[in-house]
């Protein structure tokens, strides 16, 4: 019988946890006859989201929730799914994720490197834009406005689309957009009511998918050495079945949330596949600036962005 | 589970025996994190807690905050700030003790800490009240509770603390602490002119000053109330985040004393960057102690085992609330206040938000229980940094904070009555 | 603080409040108040980057990058681990005085010793879990993650270099506190 020390940082209910997270856990107690139990440290009990990289790789917990997206120092290549525009909806850039990360030279490079190995992982709501007191019609007003992002790839994005990024904590947000500190922020769909923008914003573009957010949960690779080989396969399907299921409520979830803000007289832009193409072309410099840092420090970027969109064009016709 | 007895005792006797508080908890969480997973987990946690947690770009607002009470006390704007409250209230029962708790009130509003606030007022107040004959128990506890003012008036760098942990909006506790503040304030001001009245011999009559003396003597507080409008239209403008605002009022404050008043020379500035980098080791050494024992109590599972107990009692909503807030009172006696926010915070928020409660109403609850431990015995910060300054003996300070002490409660329980108090305000944060 | 922080007009620095007597001791007050001099330089930094940034985002409305980075990364851990030990030499780490100031002079300089020891053996734990981190960054050539890229070995060699200062400085003062306790009439530093 073993017990596996689990952490992450989301606050208590958060639907990845709910729905994915406790589900997970449960589901490979059954399958392995109550053999594998867990003892879970939620809503950053063991660290913040900075520190549950070391925390995994130091044995302070078995598994962790490790985003790339805040790694990107350690996890150079996984970042590829911090480009713009690749995918739209959950369902797809979830399995076709995993399968670009459970494969060389990702796996390899970003996760065993480390001393970790991603066990399953969802992809949030795509990052789009919202924002208060400007007349917004189509991408050229996002010309000189002041966004709140994440710095890295997503900074690069808006830039190239002609925005002002500016870093600020995403609980900062709301206050930053009521006073108009920036003039609105890009952000998870499905987050938006979880910091009440709600009731600060007036305009949403949607489909901008300007970058997305990948939520994974590692296993460090000597405890996982260690489990019995049906032990791992149950992770495994435990893990499928968990990222079945949290890939569907987010993109249910977003569907929702964008009735719900239309209800609430909030503007609701969704770009159209000919703007959505011209995002794309005008943020290409990105994907060769990325490309090109990478292969300029000897890591095959450009393979990965291969693969990666390979994957996706697999589960986009399924 | 079995670890916490032992290792808490461990940890009371390192602090008894005057292990400095951050030292004993770092300590006293290794031996424990030992205890239960030998050297390999201790060495995971203290190779990685102590520099995550100082690099920290929302606990800027720590030092710079607190640089900004040094600056206008090297410029002795707070000295002006007490010449003039004494000349309005001075011939009061208690008339200096009243001037004090105003001016702290005041210094309260551009000061984000009460460690500042406390040791600032401590030698602004001491020489007048040796010179009136004051019975330097009751003046140096007053010092001691006015300067807790200091978190709950805006700005705070508990409140920013609480936001943080819990994600709650800073902006909307900092507009939510305004009213609760002055009201202790008032209180507080009650309490020494009620006590003094009674002892007249405690506090001797300070001379009165005519009513054109008041007037005049209102020039003297331009310069704080430029830098509290400065600081908070920034906030409220959008021209800076909560954050950046520590590092604007900075910039105000060496704008007033170096330019306009032409008090701070280079010298007086090195002199309160010296004075910020003690009190912000101090206190980033308590943080660090907290998050390793942090660490340990989380890992023997007894906060989760506590919640769930607490949860299955059965009792009201209402009857949770008192529970947390005794239970928070008594750690406050006992432990440091930021260390019990990052302890409990991440256990006991989602608690409170499952039962219905605002989180700024809580948010401002608990800093009331922080102002409490503040002043409490035995580890009663603003007590040693006041006791320490003037030299009066610690037994003489709390015996003269225990009235205000009471008034506090009095307010706490006001607050828990009647959340409107700090939902009225804040209502669109 | 201190009594001598009650005269505003007097010397604002103190002078330090424990240490060893002779070149040791001044070497070590040196090194401590050279890094406390680094400590105020990188408040000083963050003050004027935090403006800079303030300024360019709302007057120029194009905001500068990295100044988040560079603060998380370096200025803050810099403000506080340069300024452990310095803390440390003036004694000015909060302790809980009640019982402690009872004691007669000489028990408190016993025990004194002791803390400190124990105290030192903490941090040098620190130092090596610290130094350990930083040698994998070294090693595995990770790099800072975030809005500036630089290695990331550069950010975490800071806390190790605190923690070792402060490991001497709890050993000069330990040593101080022998010297006390050997009645040493002349404690000037
Ligand atoms: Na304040
Ligand atoms: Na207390």
């Amino acid at each position: 019988e073993t017990t596996l020390k689990v952490a992450d940082t989301f606050p208590p209910g958060h639907y990845i946890v709910e729905t994915g997270t406790n589900y997970w856990m449960e589901r490979v107690t059954e399958l392995t006859d109550g053999e594998v139990k867990f003892q879970y440290f939620g809503a950053g009990q063991m660290g913040s989201l900075r520190d549950m990289f070391s925390m995994v790789q130091s044995g302070v917990v078995d598994v962790g929730y490790v985003p790339p997206a805040y790694n990107g120092g350690t996890m150079p290549l996984a970042g590829v799914h911090t480009l713009p525009g690749l995918f739209s909806q959950s369902k797809v850039g979830t399995p076709a994720f995993y399968d670009t990360v459970t494969s060389e030279p990702i796996l390899g490079n970003d996760f065993l490197k480390n001393g970790m190995r991603p066990l399953w992982g969802v992809m949030t709501s795509t990052y789009n834009l919202f924002t208060r007191g400007k007349e917004i019609d189509g991408l050229e007003d996002i010309n000189g406005l002041k966004l709140k992002i994440i710095a890295g790839n997503m900074s690069e994005s808006i830039k190239a689309l002609g925005g002002a990024p500016v870093d600020i904590p995403s609980p900062e947000t709301y206050q930053a957009i009521r006073t108009g500190t920036v003039d609105g922020a890009i952000f998870p769909t499905t987050s938006v009511y979880s910091y009440k923008l709600e009731e600060v914003i007036d305009t949403a573009v949607l489909g901008l998918d300007v970058f997305v957010y990948w939520a994974p949960y590692v296993i460090r690779e000597e405890v996982w050495q260690g489990l019995a080989p049906e032990h791992q396969q149950a992770m495994q399907q435990a893990a499928q079945e968990a990222m079945q299921r949290v890939a569907e409520e987010t993109d249910r979830s977003a569907a929702e949330l964008e009735n719900k803000m239309r209800e609430a007289g909030i503007k609701v832009i969704v770009l159209d596949e000919a703007q959505r193409e011209q995002v794309r072309a005008t943020t290409a410099p990105v994907f060769h600036a990325w490309v090109s840092g990478l292969e300029g420090r000897g890591m095959p970027g450009g393979e990965v962005v291969e693969a990666f969109r390979a994957n996706i064009e697999k589960y986009q016709t399924q | 589970m079995e670890y916490l007895a032992p290792v808490s005792f461990l940890l009371a006797g390192l602090l008894i025996v005057g292990t400095p508080i951050g030292f004993a908890m770092g300590i006293a969480g290794t031996v424990g994190l030992y205890l239960i997973g030998g050297l390999n987990l201790a060495l995971g946690i203290l190779s990685v807690a102590p520099y995550r947690n100082t690099a920290s770009w929302l606990l800027t607002a720590i030092p710079l905050f607190i640089l900004m009470a040094e600056i206008l006390s090297a410029s002795r704007i707070s000295s002006d700030m007490f010449r003039a409250a004494n000349k309005w209230v001075g011939h009061l029962p208690g008339g200096l003790a009243v001037a004090t708790v105003f001016t702290s009130a005041g210094f309260g509003a551009v000061s984000g800490s009460s460690t500042a606030a406390t040791a600032t007022m401590a030698r602004t107040v001491a020489p007048e009240a040796n010179k009136y004959g004051y019975d330097r128990g009751m003046i140096v506890g007053t010092v001691a509770a006015a300067g807790t003012l200091s978190i709950m008036i805006p700005p705070s760098v508990v409140l920013m603390v609480y936001g943080i942990i819990t994600e709650t909006s800073i902006g909307g506790l900092f507009i939510a602490g305004i009213v609760p503040g002055l009201i202790t304030a008032l209180s507080f001001a009650g309490i020494t002119m009620g006590w003094a009245g009674l002892n007249p011999d405690l506090a001797p009559p300070v001379q009165s000053h005519s009513w054109r003396e008041r007037i005049l003597s209102l020039r003297e507080l331009w310069p704080v109330i430029v830098l509290f409008v400065f600081v908070v239209a920034g906030i409220y403008s959008g021209a800076v985040t909560v954050t950046e605002a520590a590092a604007a009022g900075c910039f105000g404050a060496i704008l007033i004393a170096a330019v306009m008043l032409r008090r701070m020379g280079w010298r007086d500035f090195m002199d309160a960057l010296e004075r910020t980098t003690r009190p912000t080791a101090m206190i980033f050494t308590i943080i660090i102690g907290a998050h390793i024992f942090g660490y340990f109590v989380t890992l023997t599972m007894a906060p989760q085992a506590l919640v769930s107990y607490v949860q299955g009692l059965e009792v009201s909503p209402g009857m949770v609330i008192l529970i947390l807030i005794v239970i928070f009172v008594l750690l406050g006696c006992v432990m440091d206040q930021l260390a019990i926010l990052i302890l409990t915070m991440p256990i006991v928020f989602p608690m409170v938000m499952e039962l219905g409660y605002s989180p700024i109403w809580f948010g401002i609850l608990i800093t009331k229980t922080v102002e409490i431990g503040l002043i409490t015995p035995p580890i009663g910060m603003n007590v040693f940094v006041a006791s320490s300054i003037t030299g009066v003996p610690l037994k003489r300070v709390f015996v003269g904070v225990l009235p205000f002490v009471l008034a506090e409660f009095a307010v706490l329980a006001l607050i828990a009555f009647f959340p409107e108090i700090v939902t009225a305000f804040s209502g669109e944060y | 603080m201190h009594p001598h922080d009650l005269d505003p007009e007097g010397e604002a620095v103190p002078p330090p409040k424990a240490g060893l007597h002779g070149p040791l001791g001044r070497a070590m007050d040196r090194v401590d108040t050279w890094a406390n001099w680094l400590s105020r330089a990188a408040m000083m930094v963050m003050l004027v980057l935090i403006l800079v940034q303030v300024f360019t985002r709302y007057v120029l409305n194009d905001p500068i990058e990295g100044v988040i980075g560079i603060t998380e990364l370096y200025l803050m851990p810099i403000i506080v681990f340069g300024s452990l030990s310095y803390l440390e030499m003036h004694d000015g780490h909060v302790r809980v005085g009640i019982l402690f100031e009872t004691l007669p002079d000489r028990l408190r300089a016993g025990l004194d010793v002791v803390l400190r020891l124990v105290a030192a053996a903490f941090f040098a734990l620190v130092c090596y879990g610290a130094s350990r981190e930083a040698l994998k960054a070294w090693d595995f050539g990770y790099r800072t993650s975030g809005d500036i890229d630089a290695p990331l070995v550069t950010a975490l060699v800071i806390a190790p270099i605190g923690c070792l200062l402060i490991v001497l400085r709890l050993l000069v003062n330990a040593a101080g506190d022998v010297q006390r306790l050997r009645h040493t009439p002349d404690r000037t530093i």
